[in-house]
């Protein structure tokens, strides 16, 4: 049991990512006075290379560190997800943070050091390893989150970040206190092995009250409904291209550990916890979507909508068939390709210290068409329309609630869908169906950030199109279960 | 046998003309209408193509392609067409040159943008009408709503963002239904033949039981009834035809509806004949209120587009009258009709974007005598308005006729309602006309009114010697439905046979051949 099998092949995305922190770090501090312009592509380049390192450890299951760290097609799929995110919001933060932030360097390192602490939540085989990943990424989030130090926006945003933030994780930590003393290891895989020899006839209150704390954590960090409370302000005050990140690849994670601790290490209780999250699925979904109606505020629309979003990917989880754990991951990954788009495309029209009004929007589709068109898709997609990757991964996941016979969750699904889809399309409606009024002219649009978009917008139609490779990708990935 | 895949090219050709149309200049707006206008002629005749080699003796699929696309999931991109689909199939081609040409002057703002919706928009539709896959059709027939909202959304009237929002939702709340009854029918026939496949011809093999039928007879009817639309759920119908711009009002007419009446032949009835059976009642009666309240509402409209609106709403409730008389005379009378309609009252809609063009209202009040200032559109408009109201002759009379045979074959109760809808249609139409084209011209701006230009009469002309034609050698137009209709009551009356307790007992039966 403590043989200590140190791997390092499965942690060397970890390492290139660690490096490339340190060095983004040092490069900013060494050039702040000449305004160096490049920063945000050493950070991709250092995404790139571990997603060849994440690509090279894809294959077999390997262990490592005493067991306490898993590579397998899940954690290496995730990481995929986790980097392009990263990937896109490098581009788009670029012309966004310009002028706004002294010290890039350091926000993409934080952006990096939060990838970093994805990754490790994604291979992690043990809950030591997982709080660990998940501390060294909430802290990088609440420290971006209020990397506008002289608004005081993102400052209340950071503080309200970090205050409930780490209210939550205290919650899941105790949670795993009291794992740890109804099982006597932190081991998932030991959890696993253990479960029948302790929990045979019955549950110990130390295992129903730890699982439960420590669900209440992950669906903090996804923002279930009744724990969503801290989204809109928070998602509202941080910085436009964080927000983008929080919403993707943060909530990415959470639902990552989702699937970790309760369908391996805890995995004799899921059908419990499927049950608890159906009602919550459901709350969440028509909660978020009936808050960003009234929206006129763009960003906070998008704040409201993408806890609907979650809702529908815990469809999938409730459903706790191949398909629909498939489809959560390829939710997941059109959810990034559109999200970040449409969130930058929020960044592009915001108003210093007012953000980006639905009525700023009047017109300006057809005075800007490039942006025009990407808000079209993005919006489509979001709405899940085809052919776009929105509709495909909503598709994906009500299949698999109707092959597991929730054909009633699905409906409510469908429905909550289609109500979303006035709010997306009233931004097109402001942007195409208002005449020009002149006001506000966007922000400079960045080649970098122009790259961000159009790489978005490829990815979200190229999902829709031709879904099937990631979907069989996803579908591999867990065949662990099945 | 290698074949071309003719049904795919003439499908995407549009998007040949998107990419052109991209590479052009922005403010050249006479090349991009006419590059747009010889896409959609060329796409035309290359459809003629399908007409042409269709073969009337075969109820089976022709041209067909099929191509793994989502192979886990058993979706294939799978197309082909049968006397059902045909003859819509060459409508859309046909009516798509002449929708660019109707609005080369009424469309003054972002041509270019206007040009590309149209150009996706007939993918959309023509797409739907041939995919037999049930995922593809669904693609299909939601991505026609994306072109369709930005129509009336951005070059529609004034009160055009309530009823672009109002028709995309509209359509979007049926719709998503379907997809759930979709994927409910996919699991429930994969669980039980051991097949998972959308294909829609598999699908038709396996009949479930009556109570899983009854649900997905619902979802998939309430999302074709909207689309239809019928009455009670017709309202967004008058709205998106008023505020869109001509092009906007003939597609939808033309082709739009018909996607709602196609589907429920082709799908809801297809897949689901003993809820079909069950449901006649509540159908017909919804017809039937649909045809003399749609005409009545009409008959009362001071607005002529929101006239012929309504009468939209009467004519689809003859449709759907005729197709719910489940015999071939009503079905293929229902079909033909579905042509004359969208022939007839996307002309009557060509016909009133001219007028509106030249007088900017629409108002019947605002006219009087114009056929004094304005005969050759006078001459056109007499004649698009009898093939509306079914005058003997033109195409209106044959498809009212057929349904009206094939309702007093199904009851004799429903033909005596249904025939009120000549004399009602008659009524409205002809005081309408009476109104704006006869008497003394009370108004000054109505003595100056131009007439018809060399390209409004060419864009006319095709659309009524098609009405002559369709009405004067209907055969031809209806042999190619003959075997394929007959086909549809086998497959119906077989599969009713099979009674409800028998369907229970075996849980599934395997039916049709």
């Amino acid at each position: 049991m403590t043989e200590l099998n140190i791997n390092f092949w499965t942690i060397a995305p970890q390492i290139v990512l660690t490096i490339f922190g340190f060095l983004l770090m040092l490069i900013g501090s060494a050039t702040r006075s000449k305004n160096f312009g490049n920063l945000h592509l050493i950070a991709v380049f250092g995404f790139l290379l571990a997603l060849v390192a994440n690509i090279y450890t894809m294959g077999n299951r390997q262990l490592g560190f005493s067991n306490m760290v898993m590579v397998d097609d899940l954690s290496t799929y995730f990481n995929i997800i986790f980097f392009i995110s990263g990937i896109i919001v490098s581009f788009v933060s670029e012309g966004y943070i310009d002028g706004k932030i002294k010290h890039k360097g350091e926000y993409y390192a934080l952006i990096t050091f939060s990838v970093l602490g994805m990754t490790f939540i994604s291979s992690s085989l043990d809950f030591i390893m997982l709080f660990l990943g998940l501390e060294i990424m909430s802290f990088s989030v609440y420290v971006l989150a209020g990397m506008f130090k002289k608004d005081i926006r993102s400052a209340e945003s950071a503080l309200k970040y970090f205050l409930l933030g780490s209210f939550s994780t205290a919650i899941f930590l105790l949670g795993i206190a009291l794992l740890y003393g109804a099982f006597g290891t932190t081991n998932f895989a030991y959890m696993l092995q253990t479960y029948t020899k302790y929990f045979e006839t019955e549950k110990s209150i130390n295992l129903i009250a730890g699982s439960s704390l420590v669900l209440t954590g992950i669906i903090f960090k996804i923002a279930v409904v009744p724990f969503h409370m801290w989204t809109p302000d928070v998602y509202d005050g941080a910085p436009t291209s964080v927000t983008a990140f929080m919403a993707t690849a943060v909530k990415a994670s959470a639902f990552l550990m989702l699937i970790r601790v309760y369908l391996i290490g805890l995995r004799p209780l899921v059908f419990d916890v499927a049950g608890v999250i159906a009602i919550l699925a459901i709350i969440t979904m028509t909660v978020g979507n009936l808050s960003a109606l009234p929206q006129k505020n763009i960003k906070r629309m998008l704040a409201y909508s993408s806890i609907a979003h979650a809702g529908y990917m815990l469809v999938g989880f409730v459903a706790l068939n191949q398909i629909s754990l498939s489809a959560i991951m390829f939710y997941l990954f059109s959810y990034v390709f559109m999200n970040v788009g449409a969130f930058t495309i929020c960044s592009l029209f915001e108003k210093e210290g007012v953000g980006c009004e639905l009525s700023d929007l009047s017109g300006k589709g057809f005075k800007h068409p490039f942006l025009g068109l990407m808000t079209v898709i993005f919006m489509f997609s979001m709405a899940g329309v085809p052919p776009t990757a929105g509709f495909i991964g909503k598709f994906y996941i009500f299949t698999g609630a109707i092959q597991s016979g929730y054909v009633s969750l699905a409906i409510i699904g469908v429905l909550n869908s289609a109500i979303s889809a006035y709010y997306y399309l009233r931004v097109l409606v402001y942007m195409f169906f208002k005449d020009y009024e002149g006001g506000v002219s966007p922000n400079v649009l960045y080649p970098s950030t122009a790259i961000g978009l159009v790489l978005s917008a490829v990815g979200v139609l190229a999902l829709g199109v031709i879904p099937g490779f990631l979907f069989n990708a996803a579908t591999q990935a867990f065949t662990f279960l099945f | 046998m290698e074949q071309i895949p003719i049904l795919s090219i003439v499908t995407f050709f549009p998007l040949i003309g998107v990419i052109i149309l991209l590479m052009i200049d922005r403010e050249n707006y006479g090349v991009q209408k006419g590059i747009a206008f010889i896409v959609t002629l060329i796409n035309f005749f290359i459809s003629l193509y399908v007409l042409y080699h269709f073969k009337e003796d075969t109820a089976s699929m022709q041209f067909v392609e099929s191509y793994p696309w989502i192979e886990k999931l058993g979706i294939y991109y799978f197309v082909g067409i049968d006397g059902i689909s045909v003859l819509l199939f060459m409508l859309t081609t046909f009516l798509c040159p002449i929708c660019i040409l109707c609005s080369w002057t009424y469309i003054e703002k972002h041509v270019r943008e206007f040009l590309i919706a149209m150009l996706f928009l007939e993918v959309g539709m023509l797409g739907a009408f041939i995919a037999l896959d049930l995922f593809l059709f669904y693609i299909f027939w939601e991505l026609m709503l994306i072109p369709m909202y930005f129509i009336i959304g951005v070059w529609g009237g004034k009160r055009r963002i309530y009823a672009a929002i109002k028709f995309v939702l509209y359509t979007l709340f049926g719709s998503v239904l379907m997809l759930i009854a979709i994927l409910v029918l996919y699991f429930y026939v994969g669980s039980k033949t051991g097949v998972y496949t959308f294909n829609l011809l598999k699908l038709y093999e396996t009949l479930a039981p009556y109570e899983v039928q009854v649900w997905l007879f619902a979802a998939f009817a309430l999302s074709f009834a909207i689309k239809v639309p019928m009455f009670p759920l017709h309202t967004w119908l008058p709205d998106a035809h008023v505020e869109a711009p001509t092009a906007g009002s003939v597609i939808l007419a033309g082709v739009l509806l018909k996607m709602g009446t196609y589907g429920f032949i082709r799908f809801a009835m297809g897949l689901f004949p003993h809820a079909t059976q069950a449901a006649t009642p509540l159908f017909v009666t919804l017809s039937i209120i649909g045809i003399i309240y749609g005409a009545l509402v009409a008959m009362m409209q001071p607005d002529v587009k929101k006239l012929v609106a309504y009468s939209s709403v009467s004519h689809l409730g003859a449709v759907m009258l005729g197709l719910f008389s489940l015999n071939s005379q009503g079905i293929e009378g229902g079909i033909y009709q579905m042509l004359n309609h969208g022939l007839s009252t996307g002309a009557l809609f060509i016909m009133i974007g001219m007028l509106y063009e030249r007088r900017h209202t629409r108002l019947i009040e605002d006219f009087g005598g114009l056929t004094k200032a304005v005969p050759i559109f006078a001459v056109f408009f007499m004649i698009v308005t009898l093939s509306s109201i079914g005058l003997p002759g033109l195409n209106g009379f044959i498809g009212e006729f057929l349904i009206f045979m094939g309702a007093f074959k199904a009851n004799k109760l429903w033909a005596v309602f249904a025939a009120s809808s000549v004399i009602l249609s008659a009524a409205y139409m002809l005081w309408m006309f009476q109104r704006v084209m006869f008497g003394p011209i009370t108004k000054e701006e109505n003595k100056n009114i131009k007439d018809l230009n060399l390209r409004e009469i060419s864009l006319m002309v095709p659309v009524i010697l098609l009405f002559f034609v369709m009405g004067i050698f209907p055969n031809y137009f209806l042999n190619k439905m003959h075997t394929s209709v007959n086909s549809f009551i086998d497959r119906y009356n077989k599969s009713i046979a099979i009674t409800t307790s028998q369907l229970e007992k075996q849980g599934i039966i395997k039916g049709g051949e």
